[in-house]
């Protein structure tokens, strides 16, 4: 089992490695007249120097991924889960951080480049708008598109609903119409997002800003059927393991697929509708990007800006919503390893039962169970745990508790360590619960001083 | 028509709309009929605000370069004025001071004045 979760996690996690540097290392290549986030002219393709700092940069990029990818493996000596993910996910912050100082130092050796050749057009507090292009009427994805599935993704709240068990039918549903409105949102501001001016050529801006307009409306309207898909497949099969890891496998995968697809076909239009681009008057906005890869300029109003190549979005940091944004962002990134921090102290750490007087408490971390003496219905040892799947709540190979629901379809309450057996079953007022202490005697202890309370009333 | 618009300069971004508007109708690439982004659309477009665009708008209405219209935004129209704007009218007279400061004659100013004017072609629209 063990084994088994770390692959997930660890194929879960590797995937970001060559799609990062798989994206970044194909910023070497000329769109929009941008080469690694600087702005040349049209005679710089050809450019020595320039081939130079691009060739050198993607052996670079190949050589760090093929050492991260390498030095992932001896994550699986380590004989600990949790231990494992603090590593793994220490692990990719770096190889997130790595490729972009490497896209970075190369940025700014073509800036200097720039500098020396005379390349440079800019100039700062600029800004160019094509009103041609801003006049166009855009058609976009109509609303009724994005209706659909979120109406699909509330269906098995409504059918579950009407059933009476409707708890985990209204997480997956309110989690699917989240997903859905998150989609349909990003449509809405995608075409509230500034033109894609390369050149004084407002045709080519109406081009490029409606390819990257539609890819990106329907990346969003097809991931919103997919996300609908996913909530109506897990609810079906709620009650089995296997088909929960296949379909948020598949899930997962097919969002990743799509969205690569899209920025992929993309870059590829830019890249087509821009290669004769540069030759004449051409925009260039380096002085507001730093290192080819930040948005600085005060004198945007916008909150978020496109990326410069492909799809992707990025905030605008002289605004003050952007830098929070921005470091809510890195904090994210660099507070990731807490994460496995925080397993590891919920994998070490033992359940504990404790007995007072007239209560009986189960207790892990921040999850605590009290059990009235007075509520207890019936007390029951066992030496095995029924088969039981979790609804909601930690599932461990040494630590099991929330809520979970047993082969016979009994929703009950745990707190305890599978490998330490015995268990106690105790059936409430108030539901059914699975408790243990790590220690046996002390559960045995336990169980008889809860038996003995049963038995006396 | 691209529009530059220079936050760093003296002139205020309302102006700078209205000038590069006019520059462009002079040079043909905004011809009579052709359409300009909505207030909205191009205040949006260009991170400013509404009211800068829409003194732009104003400006460009009043001395007959555009017509605005509730359904179809504004619309470049061939019915000028034959006559200069104050604006523009006092840009030429600091522009006669400072030759006469620094010593022009009249004849080289006029000549300057004579390359400008055939640098930048007038379109059909204005003749």
């Amino acid at each position: 089992m063990s084994i088994a979760f770390k692959l997930i996690l660890y194929f879960s996690l590797i995937i970001v490695v060559p799609i990062v540097f798989v994206m970044l290392s194909n910023e070497s290549k000329p769109k929009k007249n941008i080469i690694l986030g600087v702005t040349l002219p049209y005679q710089a393709r050809t450019d020595e120097a320039v081939l130079h700092i691009c060739a050198r940069f993607r052996r670079y990029m190949r050589n760090t991924a093929i050492i991260c990818i390498a030095s992932s493996l001896l994550l699986f000596l380590l004989p600990s889960l949790s231990l494992f993910l603090t590593l793994l996910l220490l692990w990719l912050e770096i190889v997130i951080i790595l490729p972009y100082l490497l896209y970075a130092r190369a940025n700014l050796a073509l800036s200097a480049l720039k500098r020396e050749r005379g390349w440079g057009t800019e100039s700062e507090g600029v800004l160019m708008v094509d009103t041609s292009s801003v006049a166009l009427k855009t058609r976009r994805i109509g609303h009724i598109w994005f209706a659909i599935p979120t109406i699909i993704s509330l269906v098995p709240a409504v059918i579950d609903l009407v059933r009476g068990e409707y708890l985990e039918a209204l997480i997956l549903s309110g989690s699917g119409v989240l997903i859905c409105g998150l989609f349909w949102g990003i449509h809405g501001i995608i075409y509230r997002q500034r033109a894609e001016i390369v050149e004084d050529d407002s045709a080519l801006t109406a081009v490029l800003t409606r390819v990257r307009r539609r890819n990106f409306g329907l990346m969003c309207c097809v991931g919103s059927y997919l996300s609908a898909a996913l909530v109506l497949s897990m609810w079906l099969f709620m009650e089995s393991n296997a088909a929960f890891i296949i379909t948020t496998g598949a899930y997962t995968l097919g969002i990743i697929a799509l969205a690569l697809w899209t920025e992929m076909r993309t870059r590829f239009v830019q890249q087509r509708l821009t290669a004769e681009s540069g030759k004449g008057t051409y925009i260039d906005e380096d002085s507001q990007w730093i290192f080819g890869l930040f948005y600085y300029n005060p004198n945007d109003r916008h909150f978020m800006k496109n990326d410069r190549v492909g799809l992707g979005t990025t905030v605008n940091l002289a605004k003050t919503s952007g830098k929070i944004l921005g470091g809510l962002c890195a904090l994210t990134v660099v507070a990731m390893p807490l994460l496995g921090l925080w397993m590891m102290s919920e994998e070490y750490s033992p359940p504990t039962l404790e007995v007072s007087e007239r209560l009986l408490v189960a207790t892990h971390g921040g999850t605590k169970y009290e059990l009235e003496l007075d509520d207890v219905v019936s007390a029951e040892l066992l030496d095995e745990l029924p088969n039981m799947n979790r609804v909601a709540g930690t599932g461990m190979e040494t630590v099991l508790k929330g809520r979970f629901r047993t082969a016979d379809g009994e929703n009950c309450r745990v707190c305890l360590d599978p490998t330490s057996a015995p268990f106690i079953r105790i059936e409430t007022s108030e539901g059914v619960y699975y408790i243990a202490d790590r220690d046996g005697a002390v559960t045995r202890e336990a169980f008889d001083f809860v038996n003995n309370a049963v038995n006396a009333e | 028509m691209l529009l530059r618009l220079d936050f760093s300069a003296d002139v205020p971004i309302y102006m700078q709309i209205r000038n590069q508007v006019v520059v462009a109708i002079a040079e043909g690439k905004l011809t009579a009929g052709e359409q300009l982004p909505t207030i909205r659309a191009l205040a949006t477009e260009a991170g400013i605000n509404m009211m800068t665009v829409s003194k732009a708008y104003q400006t460009l209405k009043t001395e007959g370069y555009i017509a605005t219209d509730r359904r179809s935004g504004a619309v470049v129209t061939g019915d000028v004025k034959r006559v200069l704007s104050e604006n523009a009218l006092e840009y030429l007279r600091v522009i006669v001071a400072e030759a006469k400061l620094s010593g022009m004659s009249k004849t080289d100013l006029l000549k300057l004045c004579e390359d400008c004017f055939e640098a930048s072609p007038v379109a059909t629209i204005l003749n």
